[in-house]
């Protein structure tokens, strides 16, 4: 793995702990000068990718930052957790969705108002102009997203 | 009038034939029903005072999930469905990274209705 690791946090999953870790990671970006449309967008899919976790999984969630210092850029968010078989493959399609999709700013104005779920993820896509994969080791499943033009290099 | 939900503020008065709708905190709720629930009173005071224009004042608001947008969305769509009866605008801040894209596909789901309007 290349980059350099921001953070790498253990969080209980509580729905008060989200919005003070979007607030930390865009603090601490912004301290470090990163290029701050990276920052926002890093700080956007934090949030949002947190949520899911916190809505869906079950236990201790991890949300990773990785930067590249010299280019002052966020290379990827990374956001796991564990959950169960049914909600492994709900977002595997969901992400799948997402990442297929020709046009992420009309897939995320297509999900707006509909209550079937994949709503943050394909704002992450679509305003945060990131990617997003997601790898399964049985029921522990993570979520990276990486803007758009990098490399996951994971 | 003054209501609260969760870390988001909302204070609501009417001004002529407009009714302003000043937000300021942050919107990070789990179930956005109440936001929703919230927009659409505000609605049903709109119509019934056969107001013209729905201001959305969000300059203060640090930020958005997507299931308080997702609130905005279900206004807008009942909106639609029951007729246009006025006109909405955001007053946005642009140095707030999120209403730059959050706000603009907003209306870009209801483009005849919505407009948002950055003030500096």
């Amino acid at each position: 793995m290349s980059g350099h690791v921001l953070f790498d946090l253990a969080l209980l999953p509580r729905w008060e702990v989200i919005s003070e870790v979007r607030r930390l990671v865009s603090r601490a970006l912004e301290r470090l000068e990163i290029e701050p449309d990276h920052a926002y967008c890093a700080s956007l899919a934090t949030h949002e990718l947190l949520e899911n976790a916190v809505k869906y999984g079950k236990g201790e969630v991890r949300v990773r930052i990785v930067l590249d210092p010299k280019e002052r850029t966020v290379k990827r968010v990374d956001v796991e957790n564990w959950t169960t078989r049914a909600q492994v493959q709900r977002l595997k399609r969901a992400v799948g969705d997402v990442a297929t999709a020709q046009n992420a700013m009309r897939k995320y104005t297509s999900l707006m108002g509909r209550s079937n779920g994949g709503l943050g993820l394909a704002r992450v896509a679509a305003e945060g102009e990131m990617s997003l994969l997601c790898r399964v080791r049985a029921n522990r499943v993570a979520v990276s997203a990486v803007p758009t033009g990098g490399s996951a290099d994971v | 009038m003054s209501e609260q939900l969760g870390q988001l503020s909302i204070d609501s008065s009417t001004v002529g034939e407009k009714l302003v709708l000043a937000m300021s905190g942050s919107a990070d709720m789990r179930d956005s029903s109440g936001l929703a629930e919230l927009l659409l009173k505000h609605d049903a005071e709109a119509r019934r005072l056969g107001l013209k224009q729905v201001d959305v004042d969000v300059r203060t608001v640090e930020f958005m999930n997507s299931s308080a947008l997702n609130a905005f969305v279900r206004w807008f769509a009942d909106m639609k469905r029951r007729g246009q009866a006025y006109r909405v605008r955001f007053l946005s801040d642009p140095s707030k990274r999120w209403q730059r894209g959050s706000l603009s596909a907003l209306a870009s789901f209801a483009a005849d209705t919505v407009t948002v309007e950055a003030v500096v």
